[in-house]
């Protein structure tokens, strides 16, 4: 696979050094990570995905030839297993081709020794064979192998499991436009294949239709349309789940200020396993009335059917949002949703359900020179017959402060709240995240960089974690570069002994800054 | 209902749709006056080699693609603007409301996620248009978006960022996933009331995701009723292991309680156990309707089954 990637990029600087009249920039390094850690390698995530090695990169390359062909890559530690590629060709109004690769590694144990590696390649394709018309298309390859270890350990015996399962997704699809109506037809195929249990193997598809038209003569109405039938069926066993999906809109502008818009969704989801077939049935308004770039606030009612023929449980949802710019740099916004779930005819086991939320934000900001906002939001759950409640809070407050003949620096907070009583017990956290970071402007061709990560999560866990970076670099040769940055990171579970974890990554880079 | 009248039904629906947009009656400007008097816009406005490299690349007259882009097509107003060049008699899209906004960018890209945009996104009743994530000039990025590191959502949404940093996070600071691989803007699902079907999950998990021959609701519940697996997880990043919502068995106790037996048998000191070191196919299970680990019997086998409280076939 490497030398895959290898090649193609290669070829890619061939293909753009040849081209005559073109214009481009990127960047091309390469350099080398050192990674050395210690303790529990299962239980930090942000770096379950670090690997030791040689990187060669291709960042932020875009070329243009001179017949209006765009080449894009950005291609991150190809010759690593952290790899992240991705690669475009576009020639605008034409068409257009987008493909990507990537890894991600999750540890389970301890030394590291069992984990799952997912790799994800895919690209998509589009094609305007005449002004009214797009042809796309697309596909996706999913492999996840490897060894995975239980969430807890079955009475001292810790036994991993192989998995070892691959999964392709491919679409293709045809959109018509014409004088503000559309019409689009898409298929999705998909094909899971799990080498470890065949009998989980099965195959799904979609067939989606989706229309939209303003009425001719009242074009301030715009009436829409979808309709989606979805299987997914097991090789082995025949066993299938299958949904169809209807949905129809209306969205009015009376005048500039009012906007008025109501849908309906009605979907059948049913299986060959047992007789009956859930039934979701919707209909949502909403009325917004907005003065452009002043002010605006917006109602909105949904009712919905859950019906499974045995049991039906209504929802009762409503809806209230406004936002206010009193001048050029402030803003404020809020929110608040309320939802009632009453179980009509038969039971459920969570019986009625309430659920609200509120969000209280304001933000000032001045792109020249930063901006500071501050978010309230609470939610709560609560299930009556059950005997349950969640209480969640969060508050956060970011700003940045950017001096151009200086550099910028970037700093927020976010404390969250939560507490859950459940039948038997009760789980209550309360987390701090404080962040920052700082860049520096170049200064005879030096500049440098400095943030970190501090989480702090206290009550029934006791956990601590940080990330300090450093980063320094020097230009010389007017388009060359070199980088050095340092990374720290820690990790300790005050509750459970053999949860720590530090490790030191120090990545050396050097950099040529292409333009053409 | 007959699968002739199915098919009937359906063939008449596939009419409809295909027939929407050819009796829609906008107006459009004709692609010869589109090229040619974008051309005098850059008579005064030095755009052509920002624009050059960028999506919005001017359409040549020499070499015409099938779709034409031209100053003209966004900015409304221009015959009188050529004659008297005015700042006010020009239309500049950023100064439109969001619905405005996704009314010009919809003259060419007309899509679902386009569409929802004025219609079922959240976005669209909150006055965040088309230009508050997209960057129609002098960009190179992927969908001309502003921010190409996939993170451009994070600059409104910065709670949600701090999510990331918590205890267990999806890998989104690494650069595998996106906010838009799970977030799409144009399946017109309302995602604040989870109205309909959401397979945003199943799309990578679907190891965990089913169908089972015996489902756990709750995972079926996401399969049909939307919402499914967020009951246990938080997606964004959580304070417990598995991006779980709750440490230890509070998982399962926020929805049941723990039989007597249990009690008394499971959570002594010593035999404590948690729920899912028997329960371990707790997504659906193929086997077992009480989602227990197919492997117990060689595990435990004594305890679990010698002792006579469960039967080796349930």
């Amino acid at each position: 696979m490497k030398s895959i990637f290898l090649f193609i990029s290669c070829g890619l600087l061939l293909l753009t050094g040849a081209a005559a009249f073109a214009d481009g920039s990127g960047r091309v390094s390469v350099g080398y990570t050192y990674v050395d850690e210690v303790g529990n390698r299962s239980v930090n995530y942000r770096t379950f995905n670090q690997y030791e090695g040689v990187g060669l990169s291709l960042e932020k390359f875009n070329y243009l030839f001179d017949n209006g062909l765009r080449l894009k890559a950005d291609i991150n530690n190809l010759t690593m297993n952290n790899r992240n590629v991705v690669v475009g060709l576009e020639k605008s109004g034409l068409f257009g081709f987008q493909g990507y690769n990537n890894q991600y590694r999750r540890t389970y144990d301890f030394d590291g020794a069992s984990f799952t590696r997912r790799h994800r390649t895919g690209g998509s394709v589009w094609f305007h064979p005449h002004q009214y018309i797009r042809v796309f298309g697309g596909g996706e390859y999913v492999g996840k192998s490897g060894n995975m270890l239980p969430l807890f350990d079955l009475g001292g015996i810790t036994t991993p499991h192989e998995v070892d399962y691959t999964q392709l997704c491919y679409n293709a699809g045809i959109r018509l436009n014409h004088r503000g109506g559309m019409f689009q037809a898409e298929y999705r195929g998909g094909e899971y294949h799990d080498d470890i249990n065949p009998e989980r193997d099965q195959s799904r598809y979609r067939i989606n239709l989706y229309g939209l038209m303003p009425v001719p003569r009242y074009e301030w109405l715009v009436l829409s349309g979808q309709f989606f039938h979805f299987e997914t069926k097991f090789d082995e066993t025949e066993f299938m789940i299958s949904t169809n999906h209807v949905r129809g809109g209306a969205m009015a502008r009376p005048t500039k200020r009012i906007a008025l818009n109501y849908y309906f969704i009605f979907d059948r989801t049913s299986s060959d396993n047992d007789v009956v077939a859930t039934d979701n049935i919707a209909h949502a308004f909403y009325v917004t009335y907005s003065l452009a770039k002043l002010a605006g606030l917006t109602a909105g009612y949904h009712y919905g059917i859950n019906d499974d023929y045995e049991d039906e449980v209504n929802s009762n949802a409503y809806y209230f949002y406004g936002w206010f710019k009193p001048g050029k740099y402030f803003e404020f916004r809020g929110e608040h949703g309320f939802r009632s779930e009453n179980v009509e005819d038969g039971s459920r086991l969570i019986g009625d359900e309430d659920r609200s939320r509120f969000k209280l934000s304001a933000k000032y900001n001045r792109p020249d020179q930063g901006s500071i906002s501050l978010k309230y939001e609470g939610r709560n759950r609560e299930n009556d017959q059950l005997g349950t409640e969640i209480e969640f809070s969060r508050f956060a407050i970011d700003a940045t402060l950017i001096q151009k003949s200086y550099g910028t620096l970037s700093a927020g907070y976010a404390y969250s709240n939560g507490d859950y009583d459940n039948l038997e017990d009760n789980f209550e956290f309360r987390d701090h995240s404080v962040y920052g970071d700082i860049t520096t402007e170049e200064y005879k061709g030096l500049d440098g960089g400095f943030g970190f990560v501090y989480y702090r999560s206290q009550r029934d866990l006791d956990v601590e974690s940080f990330t300090l970076r450093f980063k320094a670099g020097y230009r010389f040769m007017e388009d060359h570069r070199f980088d050095i940055e340092y990374n720290v990171d820690n990790f300790d579970d005050f509750l459970v002994r053999d949860k720590y974890y530090t490790s030191n990554i120090v990545e050396f880079k050097v950099t040529k800054i292409l333009s053409f | 209902m007959s699968m002739k009248l199915k098919l009937s039904a359906f063939i008449g629906v596939l009419l409809l749709f295909m027939i929407a947009p050819m009796i829609s009656a906008k107006e459009e400007i004709d692609r010869d006056v589109l090229i040619k008097e974008s051309a005098t816009c850059l008579d005064c406005h030095d755009m052509a080699a920002s624009l050059a490299s960028s999506a919005h690349r001017l359409s040549d007259a020499k070499a015409p693609m099938p779709v034409a882009v031209g100053c003209i097509g966004c900015h409304d107003g221009w015959k009188v603007h050529i004659e008297d060049p005015s700042r006010d008699n020009i239309t500049n899209p950023r100064s439109l409301s969001n619905f405005d906004q996704a009314g010009v960018c919809g003259r060419c890209h007309l899509n679902p996620h386009q569409s929802s945009m004025y219609s079922s996104d959240p976005h669209s009743r909150t006055d965040v248009g088309c230009l508050s994530c997209h960057k129609v000039h002098d960009n190179h990025n992927r969908f001309l978006v502003k921010d190409d590191g996939d993170n451009y959502c994070g600059s409104c949404h910065t709670s949600v960022l701090s999510e990331f940093k918590r205890r267990s996070v999806h890998p989104l600071e690494s650069g595998n996933i996106g906010c838009t691989d799970c977030h799409y803007s144009g399946d017109n699902q309302d995602r604040l009331f989870a109205a309909g079907v959401d397979w945003s999950c199943q799309k990578c998990h679907t190891d965990q995701a089913g169908p089972y021959i015996h489902e756990h609701p709750v995972v079926y519940e996401h399969l049909v009723e939307g919402n499914g697996c967020t009951q246990c997880h938080e997606p964004h990043g959580s304070a417990n292991d598995r991006l779980l919502k709750q440490a230890g068995d509070g998982i399962c106790t926020q929805c049941h309680g723990v039989p007597p037996l249990h009690r008394t048998q499971h959570s002594g000191l010593g035999s404590k156990m948690a729920c899912v070191d028997c329960h371990s196919m707790i997504h659906g299970s193929n086997e077992n309707d009480k989602f227990l680990d197919p492997d117990l019997g060689v595990k435990l086998f004594p305890d679990c089954y010698q002792s006579g409280c469960h039967d080796i076939n349930r």
